[in-house]
């Protein structure tokens, strides 16, 4: 899937152990969440978005520790 | 003031402290996230180091760090935080009914020693209310029962 601000794929970033997360701008978050939960992955987007230099506002979807991330990568990549 | 408006006005504060707990988690999870996103997009490279401690992280340090802080410490931290608010707020409102309608505190008893202590009868009562809050508030939940 390419985020629609910087025409990049989008990366699930799994640093740390708090559990993996990713960056979507907000106008392609509800789409990423109904794929989300079509797949029955467990996950909660942050409830406020945040925009930097007036660029289209950006929000984080979380996972939480037992998430496979390259499984949501795979998703994310099979979604167009 | 009447009860009511006593009661109103401890609703009040604890509203406004619960807002400004509020507040304070989300602009400080923005300004995690704000961080996050300009290293992953803007390429921003820092080092900090705490002296106390003697630890040092650098920007993709940080990045794990932000995430848990997020996820976790922030949000327990918030947590606790609305938890205290409002076992403050239900102690403040308890207190002021107890004070209000003290008959229903007949049943306790202070000891002569702790009556002795007093000058009058408002002091009394202001010790059997602190008395039943206490036993309320800092008994064992079991002995509630």
């Amino acid at each position: 899937m390419i985020d629609s601000t910087t025409q990049e794929r989008i990366i699930v970033s799994s640093d740390g152990t708090a559990g993996p997360y990713l960056v979507v701008p907000l106008d392609q978050l509800e789409f990423v969440e109904s794929m989300l939960r079509e797949h029955q992955v467990p996950f909660w987007a942050d409830a406020d978005a945040v925009s930097l230099n007036g660029k289209p506002e950006i929000t984080v979807v979380n996972f939480g520790p037992g998430v496979d991330a390259s499984r949501v990568q795979q998703l994310l990549d099979a979604a167009r | 003031m009447a009860l009511r408006g006593e009661i109103e006005a401890v609703r009040d504060r604890a509203l406004s402290h619960l807002n400004a707990a509020h507040d304070y988690y989300t602009y400080s999870k923005e300004v995690w996230r704000t961080l996050q996103l300009v290293v992953q997009r803007d390429g921003l490279k820092f080092s900090h180091r705490n002296r106390a401690t003697n630890s040092t992280v650098n920007e993709q340090n940080f990045l794990s760090l932000a995430q848990r802080y997020i996820a976790w410490e922030l949000t327990s931290a918030t947590l606790q935080q609305f938890l205290s608010i409002f076992e403050n707020f239900l102690f403040e409102v308890l207190r002021r009914w107890l004070l209000a309608y003290p008959q229903s505190l007949s049943t306790r008893q202070l000891s002569g020693k702790e009556i002795l202590k007093l000058p009058d009868k408002a002091a009394i009562v202001d010790a059997l209310v602190e008395k039943e809050l206490r036993d309320v508030f800092y008994d064992r939940p079991a002995n509630w029962f």
